[in-house]
C-alpha cells in the first residue's frame, strides 16, 4: 500500500461522505444551464425539423404531380406516330387508293401542323408578326374552328373505320397489307381523338365571337357586337370592340365609343 | 428505469474514491464522455449538460462542503462553479480531462473565497452525519461510527492544502499529477500533501484501536 492511498481511510471516508446536493440547488443550476444553453441553433432546431419534412414532402408531391400531368399535356410526338411520320412517297399512291388510310394520314399531318402552330404561338410575337397575325387571323380562325368541328365529328367515325378496316378481300397479300393498315390505324386513332377533343376545347373558348363574314364591314361587325353584348361575357365584347377599333380606327359610330 | 439511466444514477451516487473510480471506468464505455457532453452542451444540447451535471454534482458538492466546512458557503461556491462552467462552454476545448477542468474551477473559486473572507477558518459549522448499517453488529457499528467521527475531526483539522489534495483524490478520483494540475503546484508538492493528509487521517482512525 502506497503512502498516498490507504484503503481503510478511503473506506471510512466513503462511509462518512454520503451527502447529496440539495434538490433546490440542482433545479437552480439546471434552470440556469437551460437558459444559458439555448443557442440560436438549438431554438431553431425545434421548428427546423418539421419545416424541413414539410418542404421535402411538398416538393416530392409537386414533382410527382408534374410527372403525372406532363405526359397528358406534352406535345412531343409519341413513338406510335413514328411509322406515320416515316411514310415514304412510295406509299402515297397506295394511300390514295385506300380512303381510310388516306384519311388517317391526313389527320396526322394536320395534327403535326397544329403542333407547329402551338409552338409558334408559345413564343412572343415580334411587331411584324403581330401585324401579320391580325390580318391573317380573319381568314384562319373560322377555318380552324371548322376543321376542329369536322374532326370532332369525324374522330369516332375514324376509329370505327379503323375497326372496320380489315374486311376480307380476295387476295392474301392484300390481307397482310390490311393488317398492317389496321395496326397503323389503331395507333393513330387515339391520337386523332385526343387531338380532336383538344381542338374542340380550343374552339369552345374562341378569341373572338363575331364570325369573319360580319367583320368584312364595319356596320355588320358593330351589329354583331351589339347582338353578342346581351348574352356574352363583357371581356369578349370588350375584346371585340378593341379589335374593331384597331381595324376601323376612323369609323364614326356612337356604339364604338362604349 | 432504462439501463443508461441506471448507469447515470449509479455513477451519480457513487463517490469517486480510488475503489469506486475503478468501478466507474468500465461504465463509461457505454456512457458518453464528459468532454463530448460538454461539447454537445456547447452546441445547445441542454440534455447533455444535465447528464454531465448529474454525473459530477454530488462529488463536487462534497468536495466543496468539506473544503469550506460550511454548508451555505459550499452551496454558494457550488453555484458559482457551475455558473462558470456554463459560461465557459463557448471557449471550452477538450484538451484536458473534464474532471480536472471542473475541479480546477472549484479550487480557484475556493481560493478566491478564502481571499475574500480571511476568517473562514474559524467558521467551522459542518457536523458529520453518522449513520450505522442496520445489519451490522452493535459493537462493530459503534467502532465504525467512532472511526468516522474521528476521521471527520481529523479531516477538518487538516491544513487547507492537505485537505484539498485528499478530497481531490477521494471525491474526484484524481491522480497525483492531476491534483498538481488542479492546485497549480508541482507533482512532488501534491504528492507530499496527499501523503501527509492520508498519514494523519490514518493515525486518527487507528488511535482508539491503539489505546485499547
Amino acid at each position: 500500500m502506497s503512502n498516498e492511498t490507504d484503503r481503510l481511510v478511503s473506506d471510512t471516508y466513503n462511509e462518512l461522505a454520503d451527502e447529496k446536493t440539495p434538490e433546490a440547488l440542482n433545479r437552480d443550476i439546471l434552470r440556469l444551464a437551460a437558459k444559458e444553453g439555448r443557442t440560436r441553433y438549438s431554438i431553431a432546431r425545434g421548428w427546423m425539423r418539421p419545416v424541413a419534412w414539410a418542404a421535402t414532402i411538398g416538393l416530392s408531391l409537386v414533382v410527382v404531380l408534374e410527372l403525372a400531368i406532363l405526359p397528358e399535356t406534352d406535345l412531343a410526338p409519341s413513338p406510335s406516330s413514328v411509322p406515320v411520320d416515316a411514310a415514304t412517297e412510295s406509299d402515297a399512291a397506295e394511300r390514295q387508293a385506300d380512303p381510310v388510310k388516306e384519311e388517317i394520314v391526313l389527320e396526322s399531318e394536320a395534327a403535326e401542323e397544329r403542333k407547329d402552330s402551338f409552338a409558334k404561338r408559345s413564343r412572343p410575337y415580334s411587331p411584324e408578326e403581330q401585324r401579320t397575325e391580325k390580318v391573317s387571323i380573319q381568314g384562319e380562325l373560322p377555318a380552324a374552328s371548322e376543321n376542329a368541328r369536322r374532326r370532332v365529328s369525324q374522330a369516332p367515325m375514324l376509329s370505327m373505320d379503323a375497326e372496320r378496316a380489315p374486311e376480307p378481300t380476295s387476295e392474301v397479300s392484300a390481307d397482310e397489307d390490311l393488317l398492317q393498315d389496321l395496326a397503323q390505324a389503331r395507333s393513330v386513332a387515339p391520337r386523332v381523338e385526343s387531338f380532336a377533343s383538344g381542338a374542340a376545347s380550343l374552339s369552345a373558348e374562341p378569341d373572338y365571337l363575331c364570325p369573319p363574314e360580319a367583320r368584312l364591314s364595319a356596320e355588320k361587325w358593330l351589329r354583331c357586337i351589339e347582338e353578342i353584348e346581351a348574352d356574352s361575357s363583357p371581356e369578349f365584347v370588350e375584346r371585340e370592340y378593341e379589335e374593331f377599333r384597331k381595324r376601323y380606327p376612323d369609323f364614326e359610330h356612337p356604339a364604338a365609343d362604349k | 428505469m432504462t439501463a443508461s439511466a441506471e448507469v447515470l444514477a449509479s455513477t451519480a451516487r457513487a463517490p469517486l474514491s480510488s475503489g469506486a473510480a475503478l468501478a466507474y471506468a468500465p461504465r463509461m464505455d457505454h456512457a458518453p464522455d464528459d468532454s463530448a457532453l460538454m461539447l454537445r452542451y456547447k452546441d445547445g444540447d441542454v440534455a447533455a449538460f444535465e447528464v454531465l451535471y448529474r454525473r459530477h454534482t454530488d462529488p463536487l458538492y462534497r468536495y466543496l462542503l468539506r473544503l469550506c466546512r460550511h454548508r451555505d458557503t459550499a452551496e454558494d461556491l457550488f453555484q458559482e462553479v457551475w455558473g462558470k462552467i456554463i459560461k465557459s462552454r463557448a471557449s471550452y476545448r477538450p484538451t484536458a480531462k473534464f474532471t480536472t477542468f471542473l475541479y480546477r474551477v472549484a479550487h480557484n473559486c475556493f481560493i478566491d473565497h478564502v481571499r475574500r473572507n480571511k476568517r473562514h477558518a474559524q467558521n467551522t459549522e459542518l457536523k458529520p452525519e453518522l449513520h450505522s448499517d442496520p445489519g451490522e453488529q452493535p459493537e462493530t457499528s459503534a467502532e465504525r461510527s467512532l472511526a468516522r467521527e474521528r476521521l471527520h475531526v481529523a479531516l477538518m483539522a487538516l491544513p487547507d492544502e492537505q485537505r484539498d489534495a485528499f478530497l481531490l483524490h477521494e471525491e474526484a478520483g484524481l491522480s497525483v499529477e492531476q491534483i498538481a494540475q488542479v492546485t497549480g503546484s508541482n507533482r512532488e508538492t501534491a504528492k507530499s500533501r496527499l501523503r501527509y493528509a492520508v498519514k494523519k487521517l490514518r493515525a486518527a482512525i487507528d488511535e482508539p484501536t491503539e489505546q485499547t
